[in-house]
């Protein structure tokens, strides 16, 4: 044995000991169950854990998955992601760009725009609940919709209405987001072109919107994985009525797992949805990937 | 003591009623099928120490016990009122004898007792109450967790009768001959309205509507009147539509509600059950009444700010309908209640409802001497003087005849006549299948989704007959995925 051989293999030794904890970590908590879920669905679970289970296979998976339930649920998904993400990101950028001018009282401005990340998804849902009541809520009110039907009980708006409680509660973060990646812009580039004499619609265009584009990626990804996952407001809102409109995939699996005591399908369903989320974030990742400029 | 101590004491004994021997057979053969399937830990929980009411009941135990008292644990679901009444019956009882003492443990809502209870299952017996306080629709969910002991076997031992208790009451906890649990908390659905709207209307509310027909009616005056915009409320509730089944005399569910053998497809898309439906969606389309969601009262808040005089809703809301009116926030209301109004012009014979609330049940744990002071301790609270005391401080009905007339609950009846309607609705409830209310272990998928969706529908001008179609096929689906996991 050479030294350099003893040294390398100490370093690797070491770098071994120092991910282990990291990987213990995920091994226990991440890996485990994903395997455990995914191993679950082979099961017909009872609905008490004390109970025997039976052994199915890829039945369950397979009579779940092409079900109509399955299919309604992720189209309602899908549809909730394409309510919240593309005009969360557009309003938190609008937002973001009027908070860059230099005027009077902007930290005010600033301070409201970004206040919702403080709001956590429930104090939000039960506040747009009330507004939204049919007998009491000055939103119900403003629309003219007081008494009778309340918007929340409406089978076409209560998903546009979930979703903009989503948007309203996520637009802090996406101005902080993207306030913070205006800030940092290189200023050098932007008075270049305003020396060149391009209008501010141009300049946002060509120049600000490519070199913000790894956030806009970074938030669309985020979005989609959270709007995939949104279910406080959900069950605070509208449980997934009326008529199981605003059922979602996740609301779904929450109430086969817990209402419903079954949670072999829950178990597929929790599969399918980290399936979905994967293959979607590596299709942002090829898309984004051949247009997100990353400054150089 | 532990789990295969008691397995020998009360194997050995053979002491049986003939009411539980159905239910040990099939159990026998689900413990067979247990023992394969999961390891010899689980089994001897689950079909377990207490193989139905074979074994004889360990009456006595806790007094013959050597370390007294006896501790044991009870999880509940009471906030506000129920649980400062419930905490004070709780602490007469634990002082009242030194053999058991009694721990409460609230567990907020009926649906986190149900989660916190089958997480435990998981866990092990040490993780179980020896108490729950369990929603009564739940009931086959509980049955065939395995976990808890018959109170018929309790009741046989101890030679316990119920000549003093309301029929329809105790019946709602026997499913296929067995009595499970001791009633406890009951209420049922009454009808709510402003006496002052309907004098308004030109109707008299001292003569409030007895029938959906009488409703309509009543409504049509409210609206043609200019009295509010809406005749009434109608919460999206499947219990409601439940109890019109009940009312009418016919079953939710077949073999007998469940309760004969357990139900494999519902009963309610018949004529009667489409007539519900049909009613239901004329009164939205009418705009004769405004449909409310299920999980608010908004029904009755529509009575205080008079979009809509009439609502239905829990005998259970009254206590904190009349605190808020009390309040003086609506001092133009006038309440009235009156029983639930009949889906047919004349009740049938065995046309009844049902109750709503909680059972008492006792958990299969470790010892004789903690299950036989579960039981003490759960009769204690079916005494009439502690339903007395419960009633009153609740607003729920009490389960003993003889409660009515001890105080505090004379007195509070005396002052509030409107707390005696649902009681007086319940006594008068015939023992029947139709009026036993129906019992799957798929309650949750039945009621609160496939139901409520289809009544849901009639409110956008979805046709009665294609709704009530749907629900039952949603139904028959849920209950067969159910029956095929137990």
């Amino acid at each position: 044995m050479t030294p350099r051989f003893i040294r390398r293999l100490r370093e690797a030794t070491l770098a071994y000991l120092l991910i282990l904890p990291a990987v213990a970590a995920f091994g226990l908590f991440v890996f485990y169950p994903l395997v455990k879920t995914a191993y679950l669905g082979f099961f017909l679970a009872p609905p008490f854990p004390n109970l025997p289970s039976h052994y199915v296979g890829l039945h369950q998976y397979g009579q779940v998955l092409s079900s109509s339930d399955f299919r309604d649920s992720l189209g309602r998904s899908g549809l909730f992601v394409l309510f919240t993400v593309p005009l969360g990101i557009i309003i938190g950028l609008a937002l973001a760009n009027l908070a860059q001018k230099k005027v009077p009282g902007i930290r005010a401005f600033r301070t409201i725009y970004s206040s919702t990340i403080a709001t956590s998804v429930a104090v939000a849902s039960v506040v747009f609940f009330t507004l939204l009541n049919p007998e009491v809520g000055l939103l119900s009110y403003a629309f003219g919709k007081e008494g009778g039907n309340g918007i929340l009980a409406d089978p076409h708006w209560a998903l546009p209405a979930v979703a903009m409680v989503t948007i309203w509660a996520n637009v802090g973060f996406t101005f902080i987001l993207m306030s913070a990646a205006l800030q940092s812009l290189p200023t050098d580039v932007l008075e270049a072109s305003e020396v060149d004499g391009a209008s501010s619609f141009v300049r946002f265009r060509q120049i600000t919107l490519p070199l913000l584009s790894p956030i806009i990626f970074f938030a669309a990804i985020i979005g989609v994985i959270s709007g995939f996952q949104a279910f406080g407001q959900i069950d605070l809102l509208t449980q997934g009525g009326p008529n199981n409109t605003t059922q979602v995939l996740i609301y779904d699996l929450y109430r086969q797992a817990f209402q419903y005591n079954n949670p072999g399908y829950a178990a597929v369903l929790s599969v399918a949805l980290f399936v979905i989320l994967l293959v979607l974030t590596f299709l942002q990742f090829w898309f984004f990937q051949r247009r997100v400029s990353y400054g150089n | 003591m532990n789990e295969s101590d008691l397995d020998g004491t009360l194997g050995a004994t053979e002491g049986a009623s003939s009411l539980g021997r159905r239910v040990v057979s099939r159990r026998d053969l689900l413990r067979g099928a247990t023992i394969a399937g999961v390891g010899t830990g689980l089994a001897l929980l689950a079909p377990g120490a207490f193989a139905g009411a074979a074994a004889k009941f360990p009456l006595g135990a806790a007094a013959k016990s050597s370390s007294k008292p006896v501790q044991i644990t009870m999880w509940h679901s009471m906030t506000s009122a129920n649980l400062t009444t419930l905490t004070n019956l709780t602490n007469a009882f634990n002082s009242s004898q030194s053999d058991v003492h009694v721990n409460l443990v609230a567990q907020t809502s009926y649906g986190d007792t149900q989660t916190a209870y089958t997480t435990a299952l998981s866990g092990g017996v040490a993780q179980l109450p020896d108490v729950v306080q369990w929603e009564s629709e739940l009931i086959q969910i509980l049955i065939d967790s395995q976990s808890v002991v018959p109170a018929a076997s309790a009741i046989a031992a101890d030679h316990y009768s119920f000549s003093d208790f309301v029929p329809s009451m105790v019946n709602y906890f026997k499913v296929d001959g067995t009595q499970w649990a001791m009633p406890f908390n009951t209420s049922s659905q009454v009808l709510y309205f402003d006496q002052n709207a309907l004098t308004k209307a030109g109707l008299d509310p001292s003569n409030p509507p007895a029938t959906l027909a009488d409703l309509r009616a009543a409504a049509q005056k409210i609206v043609s009147s200019g009295t509010a915009k809406y005749g009434m409320s109608l919460k999206l509730d499947y219990t409601n539509f439940e109890l019109w089944m009940a009312l009418g005399g016919q079953t939710v569910l077949n073999h007998d509600n469940g309760r004969s053998g357990r139900a494999t497809a519902v009963t309610f898309d018949d004529a009667l059950g489409k007539s519900i439906f049909e009613w239901w969606g004329a009164m939205l389309s009418d705009n004769l009444a405004q449909s409310t969601s299920f999980t608010t009262f908004d029904n009755l808040l529509a009575i205080g700010s008079g979009i809509a005089p009439i609502a239905i809703d829990t005998s259970a809301s009254l206590g904190t309908i009349i605190q808020v009116l009390s309040g003086g926030e609506y001092p133009n209301v006038k309440l009235g209640v009156a029983p639930l109004p009949l889906p047919t012009a004349k009740r049938p014979k065995n046309g009844g409802t049902f109750v709503g609330g909680a059972g008492l049940y006792m958990v299969k744990k470790s010892t004789p001497a903690t299950i036989d002071a579960s039981w003490q301790f759960i009769k204690f609270l079916a005494t009439p003087q502690s339903q007395a005391t419960w009633a009153a401080g609740t607003g729920y009905v009490p389960v003993r005849k003889s409660a009515v007339n001890l105080a505090p609950l004379a007195a509070t009846w005396a002052a509030e006549p409107g707390f005696k309607v649902a009681y007086t609705q319940l006594l008068a409830s015939p023992i029947d299948p139709a009026t036993a209310g129906p019992v799957t272990g798929a309650a949750p998928q039945i009621g609160g989704v496939s139901i409520n969706n289809a009544l849901s529908t009639l409110s956008s001008g979805g046709s009665p007959k294609t709704a009530i179609a749907q629900a039952a096929q949603n139904c028959d689906a849920a209950i067969a995925s159910y029956n095929e996991r137990v």
